[in-house]
């Protein structure tokens, strides 16, 4: 799941990135909001997590500025400010959660797992596929009641391919669901992740489309 | 030795009403009793006329029965004038009837010998008789034959005088505490609405500062009211100041203390060595970043306390101070390839030198902060004509000119920054800067790049009033 992160101050952004990143999350971080709003309307992140105190163009024009050009993706506001007239103003101008400073990373990943969840229209954090049940706020993959265990990467990866089941993602679209910005990625990347998630969910989850990509097969 | 400092009251602290009821009470009485002996003396000299009169008629009439009964019987008998007598003025009227040759002819019961006139005049007169002085009054008939001599002891008058008297001093009693009372009651009545104005004030919590309503006082005080709403109203734009301040220094904290956390959550959940020594780094750089940011809000507190500064005046070589600053931050400079020049001559102010590092300083963290790698911040200090030019430049990312008045407001933040300031700095320069009479310019750097700030010192002898005139001192503090 590729997020991305709008925060001004280096430490506290990188911080952020890296937490997010331990819990599996790929994160596209930018600092300012011009830089924000061109990377949201130009890529697919599942969620926007936005400062409000922004040099130049702060949050809330940039949220308002989103949310009318039909941005639909969850918007989470990080802020200092948290008197309620200010959660009312952001949620009003189209946030769907708001994360104090200073926040704990455990609950900014799991709010930021629900927006998602709810953005998406589920109402559990558990996505079911067959035989495999996966925990993702806990980030556990049983497969018959049996625990897999899985890297962060393969975790990543197989969410995106079980997000859309059905449909051939191309190496590139993965890539960009599990590689942030600058990251360096061997080519052969992508292969060798789908071969482990192969030898330990077994071989026919998930399916190679010659030329095209890869998919998981869509259950009737 | 001090005075008691919980002293209710002043020493010359004084109660209108009080005051009030006196004077007009010392003026009412010292009326009336001018006017009630006035009255009284009038009423005196009234009755006294009326008396002598009366006792002139009595003597005539005496004189005439006397004579009549004379000329018949060759003498005077008690009988006709005991009853004439004894009719109107009972005990208290003496007569003796006198003939030409200095016999007494006569004289009524209990009335003394010896003759009441001296000589042979007629009229009235004044003698010391039984009990006291006495009123006389002598006459003689037409044939100057026979004498009538009338006395009435004093006391008698002075008894319906003295009544009189009572009677005025009897409604004084009366009234005098009737009119103490009304007095207090038109006073209090009076002074009503002031009281409640202070009732008003004094039963507010301590945050309420709204104007107090000077509706129905007098105009007498209204001077007072206007003063303390005008009080009030810079104690209220002071406190909201304040109010606010704090609050953005609180969410300014935040934002370190947020970065902090984040990283010591990373250092527990570190997938391997290298992370967690990033992030113990990054963690310490969070730290520092607070203690940073908590320094320049000291600072700033400081230079707000009025006239803190003032006592820490003295001739300061601001070259001196500048080359100090610039070997402060040389290895700074160094560490990001910023070539740090500082350039000028001789440049005295009369300030305080703690409070002109401080400006220094801040001005040249901030071009190196907001200077790239590669980068030139120049400080300069120069005379132009009579005043004194400190610059500091840079070729940096510069500040967008219409973000150029706000650069100065406390926590603003023009742009993204490596490693972000405390956002109090130019603050902390702008303050101190006033505090010394000077002003602050922002314009383009070096070459049309970057910013450069230009701190203009007026000539000493105008510094001290600008300096004196933005911060008037409180009288009497």
């Amino acid at each position: 799941m590729r997020i991305l992160l709008v925060e001004d101050d280096p430490l506290l952004g990188k911080g952020t990135r890296l937490g997010l990143e331990q819990d599996g999350l790929t994160v596209d971080w930018v600092q300012d909001g011009q830089t924000a709003e061109t990377a949201a309307l130009t890529h697919d992140y599942a969620a926007v997590l936005l400062d409000l105190g922004l040099p130049g163009q702060d949050g809330m024009t940039l949220l308002r500025s989103l949310r009318r050009r039909g941005y639909a993706q969850p918007i989470l506001i990080i802020t200092a400010r948290h008197e309620v007239f200010d959660r009312v103003a952001g949620l009003d101008a189209g946030a769907d959660d708001f994360v104090i400073k200073p926040f704990d990373l455990e609950e900014l990943g799991a709010r930021v797992r629900a927006a998602v969840r709810r953005g998406a229209g589920r109402a559990s954090d558990e996505i079911v596929h067959g035989d495999i049940v996966i925990d993702r706020s806990r980030r556990v993959v049983r497969q018959r009641g049996r625990v897999v265990s899985l890297t962060t990467r393969e975790f990543a990866l197989l969410l995106a391919l079980l997000a859309r089941p059905g449909q051939v993602l191309t190496r590139a679209n993965l890539e960009e669901a599990l590689y942030g910005w600058g990251s360096e990625v061997e080519s052969n990347a992508i292969e060798v992740h789908i071969h482990h998630l192969r030898r330990k969910l077994g071989r026919d989850l998930i399916r190679t489309v010659h030329r095209l990509g890869y998919c998981v097969r869509e259950l009737e | 030795m001090s005075a008691p400092v919980s002293s209710p009251r002043l020493p010359c602290a004084w109660s209108l009403k009080r005051r009030l009821l006196a004077l007009l009470l010392a003026a009412t009485v010292g009326m009336w009793l001018t006017s009630a002996a006035i009255i009284y003396y009038d009423a005196e000299k009234a009755s006294q006329d009326l008396f002598d009169q009366s006792l002139a008629e009595t003597a005539h009439l005496l004189l005439s029965l006397a004579g009549h009964e004379y000329h018949k019987t060759g003498s005077v008998s008690a009988n006709p004038l005991v009853d004439s007598a004894n009719g109107q003025h009972a005990a208290y009227l003496f007569f003796q009837i006198w003939h030409r040759d200095g016999r007494l002819l006569y004289t009524a019961k209990g009335s003394p010998y010896a003759p009441f006139v001296e000589d042979n005049s007629s009229g009235y007169g004044w003698m010391d008789g039984a009990g006291g002085r006495w009123r006389t009054y002598a006459t003689w008939n037409a044939a100057k034959e026979l004498q009538i001599q009338v006395g009435e002891p004093a006391s008698h008058r002075g008894a319906i005088s003295g009544d009189f008297a009572n009677r005025i001093a009897l409604f004084a009693l009366v009234s005098l505490p009737l009119m103490l009372l009304l007095l207090w009651l038109l006073i209090h009545r009076a002074i009503a609405p002031i009281q409640a104005s202070a009732q008003a004030v004094a039963a507010r919590v301590p945050g309420d500062l709204r104007d107090v309503d000077p509706a129905g006082a007098p105009i007498e005080v209204q001077p007072l009211f206007e003063e303390l709403n005008h009080l009030l109203a810079r104690v209220r734009s002071t406190l909201e100041h304040e109010r606010r301040f704090t609050a953005d220094a609180a969410h300014e904290l935040r934002t370190p203390l947020a970065a902090v956390r984040a990283h010591v959550q990373v250092i527990g959940r570190a997938r391997d060595a290298s992370e967690r020594r990033e992030a113990v780094t990054d963690a310490l750089a969070g730290v520092a970043r607070s203690g940073h940011l908590v320094d320049q809000l000291l600072i700033l507190a400081r230079l707000d306390q009025d006239g803190a500064q003032e006592q820490d005046r003295e001739d300061v070589d601001l070259n001196g101070l500048a080359r100090e600053q610039c070997a402060e931050y040389a290895d700074a400079a160094r560490a990001k390839n910023i070539e740090l020049a500082g350039m000028g001559g001789a440049g005295m102010v009369f300030g305080d030198p703690v409070a002109l590092s401080i400006l220094l300083r801040n001005l040249i963290d901030n071009a190196i902060r907001y200077t790239p790698a590669g980068g030139r911040v120049e400080v300069t200090i120069h005379p132009v004509k009579d005043v004194l030019e400190l610059c500091v430049s840079d070729n940096g990312v510069g500040v967008a000119p219409e973000q150029r008045a706000r650069i100065f407001d406390r926590f603003f933040r023009g742009a993204v920054s490596e490693a972000p300031g405390s956002g109090l700095g130019l603050s902390i320069v702008r303050r101190i800067a006033e505090q010394h009479g000077a002003r602050v310019d922002v314009d383009d750097g070096i070459n049309g790049r970057g910013t450069s700030f230009r701190v203009i010192f007026p000539p000493r002898d105008r510094s001290l009033s600008a300096a004196s005139m933005s911060h008037p001192r409180r009288v009497g503090s």
